[in-house]
């Protein structure tokens, strides 16, 4: 099969049923992601943007496309890698964040949950799943070191499918609170950097294709503790959906763009600061303080038997 | 992760089988996976029989 523009095909995108060569593929998700970026505004001229690197495809390639928009307006890119202490795993993922940052000449910082909580994510025993402790551990870093590191605005790779899927587990767990927080932008909130995320609207396959297709080096471990996760289960049934119905993702995330303004006004919620430690809080003690504490309550108990 | 699929009639493998369908049976949708012969991306249709194709999950990460 052919392109629209005569060369080689090597990708069908069953969802516009377009046959297209590395080159059209290539310029297609470049658009998307610049589509992205102008529908919401996420990134003006000037801007100091931060983004949470792992050295996995989608904020790897997110960096590649960032570095290339710097070229069309002015605003600068460093990168935030989060060590969470995944032995065989994160260290290996760091090793290839920190190579692309020196080949684009990316300035970068590396904090560890080691030093920042006094443990690791291998240490930790936890009762459901490592992931929920990951979560909110990273997301609580991120945050905090984005902004004392003065940047205005958190660049994070979430691709479409980790949009649907979080759509959708939050929907089945019954969190409404967190399903009324996946959309595209953000209403400024105290204490809390802007998140960004200009490849919501991009396939996961098509994020790895780009990464292959531009020979743009990616860790393609898998996390040690994703099975863990209720979010293989919900990754598993949406691919299925989609192979039988292509769109299947895209038309969930319109629904709830859609949606979104709506779960904004209804589905408020106070931000204070935590007593503990003066991060943003929805409770007394936010969630990074609870679970800290209640890792220490579990060791003070083995240490004592 | 990558696996390595010969394209060949075994027991697995009938005669006139799609790629999705093979695919289907080692637990993979079409969506969940590149493939690649030689190293190169390539289109289900050009896949041919006896061609050793890799199959590059796209799910990594956490």
């Amino acid at each position: 099969m052919r392109c629209r523009c005569g060369r080689k095909a090597i990708y069908y995108r069953r969802q516009s049923g377009q046959y297209l060569c590395g080159i059209c593929f290539s310029k297609s998700i470049e658009s998307k992601f610049r589509s992205t970026i102008r529908k919401y505004a996420l990134v003006s001229r000037g801007d100091n943007i931060v983004i949470g690197l792992s050295g996995g495809k989608d904020s790897t390639v997110l960096l590649y496309l960032l570095h290339n928009l710097q070229k069309r307006r002015p605003f600068t890119v460093e990168a935030l890698i989060i060590d969470e202490g995944i032995a065989g795993y994160r260290d290996k993922t760091i090793k290839v964040a920190e190579k692309t940052c020196q080949l684009l000449g990316i300035d970068y910082h590396i904090f560890s949950f080691a030093e920042e909580f006094g443990i690791t994510l291998d240490d930790i025993e936890p009762d459901v799943s490592h992931c929920s402790y990951c979560g909110v551990f990273r997301r609580y870093l991120l945050n905090k070191k984005s902004r004392e590191l003065t940047f205005e605005k958190l660049a994070v790779g979430l691709n479409l499918d980790d949009e649907v899927q979080s759509i959708l587990m939050n929907l089945l767990r019954g969190d409404l609170f967190r399903f009324g927080r996946t959309g595209p932008y953000y209403r400024k909130k105290s204490k809390f950097v802007p998140r960004i995320k200009p490849l919501r609207e991009i396939s996961e396959k098509e994020i790895m294709l780009y990464a292959v297709v531009n020979h743009i080096e990616v860790d393609h471990s898998v996390c040690p503790y994703a099975s863990e996760a209720f979010r293989g289960d919900i990754r598993t049934f949406l691919d299925e959906m989609e192979s039988k119905r292509p769109t299947t993702k895209y038309a969930l995330l319109r629904s709830y763009d859609r949606l979104f303004p709506y779960l904004q006004e209804q589905l408020t919620y106070d931000v204070s600061l935590c007593e503990q430690c003066g991060e943003p809080s929805i409770d007394t003690l936010c969630k990074t303080c609870t679970m800290l504490e209640k890792i220490s309550v579990k060791r003070e108990h083995s240490t004592n038997k | 992760m990558k696996l390595n699929l010969v394209v060949r009639r075994t027991n697995l493998v009938q005669e006139g089988e799609t790629i999705e369908e093979i695919l289907k049976k080692c637990g993979y949708t079409i969506e969940s996976v590149i493939l690649l012969k030689k190293g190169k991306v390539v289109l289900e249709e050009d896949i041919l029989d006896e061609d050793t194709i890799e199959v590059m999950p796209v799910a990594s990460g956490g």
